[in-house]
């Protein structure tokens, strides 16, 4: 299964998974105080790649088109 | 409902347009202590009787003050005779006049997280069923990129329907999701193996994020090969891990 190539997975009989999957989303919406539960325990790092500044996000945006960043990047109101 | 502008409040008969509570708040003699911000509410009082209740957020630095608290009741209660005929003819007189609590700035003032529409916004309504504390362990930056990678990663779990002991392979564990799916996993105490590039490996998400799952990590192509039985620590991992899921998913799991 997969949860980026949507066309591969039609193409070859595979389960993509998406938030507008019909399961997905009351799923979703479901396990979300679970996350945060396991989060204020100390369980789910989330690794951050960078943060930008609002007047930064163009470089945000430039460095999103590029190799996979190693965690997420932020928008933030200030360093 | 703080600095919003399209609500209204049903109040003995009219309607309470959020707008002309602005003016008020407005006003030469009282703007000056405040933000802008308040909420604007119907209330019973001490017999039950309704009665219109006006929290505001006071400035930085300013203080609450219950002679303040009056001045501000009267210039709200001045504006909304002016401005709303509804409000002048049907709310007796006696009733005219809000309660008025002055709260410092940012009191109460809650972190919170969900996930929005929109959020590249200084203010969002959004639906109160949808909003979360935020979690005290994360910054704000963590907390706002928790939940879309998080519940991704639940639904792949849920979705493989991979049980205690049983095994995933997943590719892409260097990622955001990824890294949150070695993490579920574990708690889960499901085992992944997860081959990753040999430029990703050294610095990636799921080394940083999960230092006890790197031992399963290795490059495709030229790399080592696939390990053939999981690293001790990894395995002591698994096992010290309840026999019984928590998780709400578990009944859709094989063997859960």
């Amino acid at each position: 299964m997969t949860i980026a190539a949507a066309a591969r997975a039609k193409a070859d009989g595979y389960v993509f998974i998406g938030a507008s999957n019909p399961a997905s989303g009351p799923f979703r919406a479901r396990i979300r105080s679970r996350i945060l539960q396991l989060a204020q325990d100390g369980e789910p790092v989330v690794p951050m790649a960078e943060t930008f500044t609002f007047d930064d996000a163009p470089a945000a945006f430039a460095t999103l088109t590029g190799p996979h960043p190693p965690g997420k990047l932020a928008l933030v109101n200030e360093h | 409902m703080f600095g919003r502008s399209h609500f209204t409040v049903s109040y003995l008969g009219a309607n309470v347009y959020p707008e002309n509570v602005t003016v008020g708040l407005e006003q030469p003699a009282v703007s000056g202590w405040g933000t802008g911000k308040f909420v604007l509410e119907v209330a019973g009082d001490a017999d039950a009787n309704p009665r219109l209740h006006v929290t505001v957020e006071l400035a930085p630095g300013e203080r609450p003050d219950a002679a303040r608290e009056r001045l501000l009741a009267e210039s709200i209660r001045a504006q909304l005779h002016r401005l709303n005929s509804e409000f002048a003819h049907y709310v007796p007189a006696a009733s005219q006049r809000p309660a008025v609590t002055l709260r410092p700035a940012g009191d109460p003032g809650h972190e919170v997280i969900a996930q929005v529409t929109g959020g590249y916004t200084t203010a969002i309504t959004t639906s109160a069923s949808g909003v979360f504390a935020k979690p005290s362990t994360l910054t704000f930056p963590e907390a706002a990129s928790l939940l879309l990678a998080g519940t991704t990663a639940a639904d792949l779990l849920h979705t493989s329907g991979a049980g205690h002991r049983e095994t995933v392979l997943l590719h892409g564990a260097a990622g955001a999701v990824g890294t949150s799916v070695l993490q579920q996993a574990r708690v889960l105490g499901v085992r992944v193996v997860a081959p990753l590039a040999r430029r990703t490996s050294a610095s990636s998400g799921a080394s940083a994020g999960s230092p006890s799952h790197t031992g399963l990590a290795c490059s495709t192509g030229s790399g080592p090969p696939l390990p053939r039985a999981l690293p001790p620590r990894w395995t002591r991992s698994a096992a010290t891990r309840p026999a019984t899921p928590r998780w709400p998913w578990s009944r859709t799991g094989p063997g859960w």
